[in-house]
């Protein structure tokens, strides 16, 4: 379990700094969002399953929801060819 | 498509000219202008370093125009020669100098690194402060933690201490998080919300996206409402189930579409039941600590522990916490998600 767990936090560290240096935008949010899952696992294994659900609804759920949804405003979603803007 | 009148429809046409790789200085005749001669600079300094930084133009436009002693908006409505005239009767002494904005921009990055070395420190302080971790005679280790874990079952009729805790001994600072939260979502009203603008986005008619959440949602909102409703007894509570209620919302306005979201939660109703929500918790927990957090003339029963209607007020204020936040979490997609016109 002590394995898991320093496994989790370097993947943890990795996806911080991941996020941090990716060139595109869209990657850097799905990084985030991976980042929000190994943490909601780290918090049931530091045995917090409240702020575990909070933080897999907030964090991979509704901030990346916002995320790409301003990504879309700016219009830095490349390979969608859907058309919002007309 | 917004109206740009006068000046500033100038300056945007000098950008889009910018933009499209044409020499912004073709006219120099007019370029004894200060503002536009400030703008040309910006310009430049924004093609040296290939980055927007408008921090650091606001902050000059800023300066200039406390110097002036203006603090309205420019007019936008007064033609472009007219407004010109004004600018240049009312301050008589303003030149305009070479260099100015590039020492603005160098003390606009020496304040921002100074805001965050303080904030470091003052954090890094606190830390160093607080008690090592596992430290016996630490605060979290003393009697109010003892008597909330021993005795917060017979004194909230929670299974679960932490919902015990946030909603009944500590339920102002829940109250006070969930009155941010509406004040978020009103001002994201305020801002983002025009009559004429379609509230959300149509859902696509993609079909692997229809069919995938259409079997997932189901599940979503069941896990939130129970989340919501076992918060004295299982972990989560309002917040918690809140949010999934929030995320089960956002999936289904993006599989059902605007027409049929409309119908289920139109952002008039929303705003009805969040502001009932947070006025019930309100009156409710208000009335609670107002006689002295022992509910006189008013006592819900606690009931079991572990049954489903036991913990008194416990159950109501999940209820209402998780309506407040799941509709705003909502309310901020939908109105993010607005189009453009």
């Amino acid at each position: 379990m002590i394995l898991l767990e320093i496994l989790l936090l370097l993947f943890l560290i990795f996806c911080a700094l991941a996020a941090v240096f990716a060139k595109n935008l869209v990657a850097t949010v799905i990084i985030f969002m991976s980042y929000s899952s190994v943490m909601a696992i780290l918090w049931i294994l530091l045995q917090s399953p409240d702020l575990a659900i909070t933080e897999a609804a907030v964090g991979a759920g509704v901030t990346s929801i916002l995320f790409f949804l301003a990504l879309r405003k700016l219009n830095q979603l490349r390979g969608v060819d859907r058309d919002d803007e007309t | 498509m917004m109206k740009h009148d006068g000046k500033p429809q100038h300056l945007f046409d000098r950008f889009m000219r910018w933009a499209e790789g044409e020499d912004p200085n073709q006219d120099r005749e007019v370029a004894e202008d200060p503002e536009r001669a400030e703008f040309i600079e910006y310009l430049e300094y924004i093609d040296s370093h290939e980055f927007l930084d408008f921090g650091a133009y606001r902050l000059m436009r800023y300066r200039e125009r406390k110097a002036k002693g203006i603090t309205q908006p420019l007019p936008h409505s007064s033609g472009q020669g007219q407004s010109v005239v004004i600018s240049q009767s009312r301050i008589p002494g303003r030149r305009y100098r070479p260099g100015r904005l590039r020492s603005l921009i160098r003390l606009y990055r020496i304040a921002s690194i100074f805001v965050a070395i303080v904030m470091m420190v003052t954090l890094l302080g606190v830390v160093l402060v607080m008690p090592q971790f596992g430290d016996p005679d630490a605060p979290a280790v003393n009697e109010v933690s003892e008597r909330y874990l021993e005795q917060g079952v017979e004194e909230t009729g929670a299974i679960n201490a932490v919902t015990g805790m946030i909603l009944d001994y500590r339920a102002f600072d829940t109250f006070g998080e969930s009155t941010v939260l509406f004040a978020a979502a009103m001002s994201v009203i305020l801002l983002l919300r025009h009559p004429g603008r379609p509230a959300a986005t149509e859902g696509s008619g993609d079909l692997i996206l229809h069919r995938m959440g259409m079997l997932i949602l189901p599940a979503v909102m069941m896990f939130g409402i129970y989340v919501i409703l076992n918060g004295h007894l299982s972990p989560g509570g309002g917040f918690s189930g809140g949010t999934v209620l929030g995320c089960g919302l956002i999936l289904s306005a993006l599989i059902l579409g605007r027409s049929r979201m409309e119908i289920l939660l139109p952002s008039k109703r929303i705003t009805k039941l969040t502001v009932i929500c947070l006025l019930a918790y309100g009156v409710m927990k208000g009335y609670s600590f107002f006689t002295g957090a022992n509910h006189i003339g008013w006592d819900i029963p606690k009931g079991t522990p572990g049954a489903i209607f036991s913990g008194g007020f416990l159950l109501p204020l999940n209820i209402c916490v998780g309506i407040i936040v799941g509709c705003t979490m909502y309310t901020f997609y939908t109105l993010f998600a607005g189009k453009e016109e």
